[in-house]
């Protein structure tokens, strides 16, 4: 039994996704063949599959534009969010083609014909719509309805109505190319079947016996017996929660009460479908329509309790802090990202990472409410030249980085400098004569450091050694830095790293 | 009876004396021992750190606490972690607090074993120190903080292999005296390598205690 089918087809999705004018050549290339061609490329003689030389011999001026299905697939979803006006459970094949059953959205818009006129002008809006270009004539979405998704889908490209039982008659002088098989394509190429019609007229039972299932596959399709069920893809549930507070809550109480029954009513949805959140957006807006939104995490599922704790927590932050709402909190919203299958918790087997005693966990919750994710943070060990590119701070309850430990050729010997300067301090080096240091392109300083004056003061240098060149990433270049780098000595016993960049001098960290 | 009594006493001397009842001190660097008059990090005492290289001092101080104890440390961003990582500190079990306003001092001192933070403003103190003895945490405050309970100040610092235009910074000696209240009134000092040539904290001289001439 096959399914009354509507299939939507974009051409050229690949290169529609682009938003380039309609009127220039331009093509896709993947593994050196032709993915896709825009209408002019392809009036040049361009063709899918065509070798890159040859596609460029045809049609010099093509602009060559870079293979990326993702971002298809993404700038295909506001397409797909369109079909999905007109009927449920929408399959999409690929990014540009997308099949879905025909026939209740058939008897509701009064017909497949209006139907398929109805649907190809939505889309084409919502093409337009996301394109600042405007869409050539030829790359109208085309919507095609037959039985079954495999002769709706080549119903599209031709933009026809396939009437009920007369699939195998249009399917018949289709190449066998058409198939998406291949080895077995070639196969029945050389053995004389060149159409569908031609494998559609052989014997199911032969043709089973002699090229097995792939063979009966091919041969169903083909004869338009296309009983494939379609598997729409699958809609996420809405799983905010929001609660409206009338009259709005001044006081903490009040909001932490509305915010803990929020709270429970999530963790509640959470719990129905099987879900945990890891990541968890709290949303507040006040009588005055001021918004706040604060983001949490957890360092592994959120536990009913733990969410309860959170809003709390964060709604005593905004209220307490009163100058920043000027009014009274009237509506709350959870949202949960980051959602996965609740599959309980794993705690650390070796890593004392994982022992966090709640006592801890509970202050930095509250240190975060006040100051925000990165108001604590937790350290841990990189890579870099530099002593302050050697940390990375995260926000506590976010992933750590792997711990970079390859060596880094280049780096300051060790003690490593205690204070490191956020921005580093102007300073001035002198000679014994008074005389500005300066260090040559060879890396040589034009004469020895005798005084260095920074914070407004000149401090005697007793000891000193360098320049240490650090030429970093050369290759690039806005990101590519030229220093010079000092260690001093001074007299009074403290020692600093000093640095050269350009015509300046800097210290840029202190060995306290 | 009596006898018996004094012979439990006697057995079990942690149990004689009240002062004996408060909680273990955190673990210092052997380095530190001397200098300390607990032998180690008392839990509800203040320590004021200063002069040179006290950030260095503050670390080190807090370096064995760190293998098994939360440290926060507050309003201080200028701080090196991967010194900090070289002079012992366990960054595993370190937070760093972005600002230091009352209420994040009061959420932070309740929940970890050592805070290290800037100095809190001057009237703040009293309360914050309360806070710090009921709590059982350790502050050690790099710069001044009003009624501590110790007072570190770093002198005397000598880098050890720079020269002129050759070597570099390897080893630092340091003169560490340390006074403050009760135990703490008659000052200690003693010099330390801070680090020595192998990025250890050891002491360079053995310790003394005397009483400082005015």
């Amino acid at each position: 039994m096959t399914v009354r089918t509507l299939a939507v087809g974009c051409p050229r999705w690949p290169i529609l996704a682009h938003d380039l004018p309609p009127d220039e050549p331009s093509a896709i290339f993947f593994a050196n063949r032709v993915v896709a061609a825009s209408v002019e490329a392809v009036a040049s003689g361009v063709k899918k599959g065509m070798r890159r030389r040859e596609a460029q011999s045809r049609c010099p001026e093509t602009r060559v534009l870079t293979h990326d299905p993702a971002r298809d697939a993404r700038a295909f979803e506001p397409i797909v969010a369109a079909i999905e006006a007109f009927g449920p459970r929408v399959e999409v094949v690929r990014p540009g083609l997308a099949v879905m059953a025909a026939r209740g959205p058939a008897r509701y818009f009064g017909g497949e014909e209006a139907l398929r006129t109805k649907m190809a002008e939505a889309i084409d809006d919502a093409i337009s719509k996301q394109r600042t270009q405007p869409l050539h004539e030829d790359d109208r979405t085309r919507v095609g309805i037959a039985d079954g998704p495999f002769a709706a889908t080549l119903a599209a490209t031709r933009g026809r109505i396939i009437e009920p039982g007369g699939s195998m008659q249009f399917l018949a002088p289709f190449p066998i190319r058409v198939l998406d098989n291949s080895a077995l394509c070639d196969l029945l190429m050389r053995l004389g079947i060149t159409t569908l019609g031609d494998l559609a007229a052989l014997d199911r039972a032969r043709v089973v016996a002699r090229f097995g299932i792939d063979g009966e596959i091919a041969h169903r399709l083909s004869s338009g017996d296309d009983d494939r069920l379609l598997e729409p893809r699958a809609v996420p549930p809405d799983l905010s929660v929001v609660r409206e507070l009338d009259p709005p809550a001044h006081r903490v109480d009040v909001a932490a009460f509305a915010g803990k029954s929020t709270a429970d009513e999530l963790a509640a949805k959470l719990a129905a479908l099987g879900l945990a959140c890891a990541k968890l957006a709290i949303e507040v807006e006040t009588e005055h329509g001021e918004a706040r939104t604060r983001i949490w995490r957890y360092s592994s599922a959120f536990t009913p309790a733990a969410i309860a704790e959170r809003v709390r927590w964060q709604l005593e932050g905004w209220l307490q802090q009163g100058a920043q709402l000027t009014g009274g909190i009237a509506r709350i919203r959870l949202h949960p990202e980051d959602v996965g299958p609740a599959s309980g918790t794993r705690v650390g087997f070796w890593s004392r990472r994982g022992e966090v005693s709640d006592r801890v966990r509970r202050a930095i919750a509250r240190v975060q409410a006040l100051l925000g994710p990165r108001g604590a943070q937790q350290p841990t060990l990189a890579g870099g030249r530099h002593p302050c590119e050697q940390t990375v701070l995260v926000p506590w309850g976010d992933p750590l980085p792997e711990r970079n430990t390859s060596p880094w050729p280049g780096k300051l010997p060790q003690p490593t400098p205690v204070v490191v300067f956020d921005r580093p301090r102007r300073a001035d080096v002198a000679d014994a004569n008074g005389k500005a240091v300066d260090v040559s392109g060879r890396s040589v300083v034009t004469s020895t450091p005798a005084r260095v004056r920074f914070g407004g003061k000149w401090h005697d240098i007793e000891a000193w050694a360098g320049p240490w060149p650090v030429d970093e990433k050369w290759w690039d270049i806005d990101a590519h830095r030229r220093r010079a780098r000092f260690q001093v000595a001074l007299a009074d016993g403290t020692a600093h790293l000093l640095v050269r960049e350009g015509e300046n001098w800097f210290v840029e960290a202190t060995y306290d | 009876m009596t006898d018996r009594l004094a012979a439990l006493l006697a057995e079990s001397p942690a149990i004689s004396r009240a002062s004996h009842l408060q909680p273990p001190t955190l673990p210092v660097l052997e380095a530190f021992t001397t200098l300390l008059p607990d032998g180690g990090l008392r839990p509800g005492s203040s320590v004021q750190i200063g002069g040179v290289g006290a950030t260095s001092i503050a670390l080190a101080l807090c370096a064995k606490a760190t293998q098994d104890s939360w440290t926060a440390i507050v309003g201080l961003p200028s701080i090196g972690l991967r010194a900090a990582n070289e002079l012992g500190v366990d960054l595993d079990h370190i937070v760093v607090v972005g600002e230091q306003t009352v209420d994040v001092f009061a959420a932070v001192i309740d929940a970890f074993d050592v805070v290290l933070a800037c100095p809190p403003p001057q009237r703040k103190a009293p309360r914050i120190n309360a806070r710090v003895r009921e709590r059982d945490a350790v502050l050690i405050v790099l710069g001044t903080l009003a009624e501590n309970d110790l007072t570190i100040v770093g002198s005397a610092p000598q880098w050890h292999g720079i020269g002129n235009g050759h070597g570099h910074l390897a080893a630092r000696t340091l003169h560490v005296t340390a006074t403050g209240r009760r135990a703490a009134a008659r000052p200690r000092e003693v010099t330390i390598w801070l680090p020595d040539e192998n990025g250890e904290i050891r002491v360079a001289q053995q310790a003394t205690v005397r009483r400082l001439r005015a």
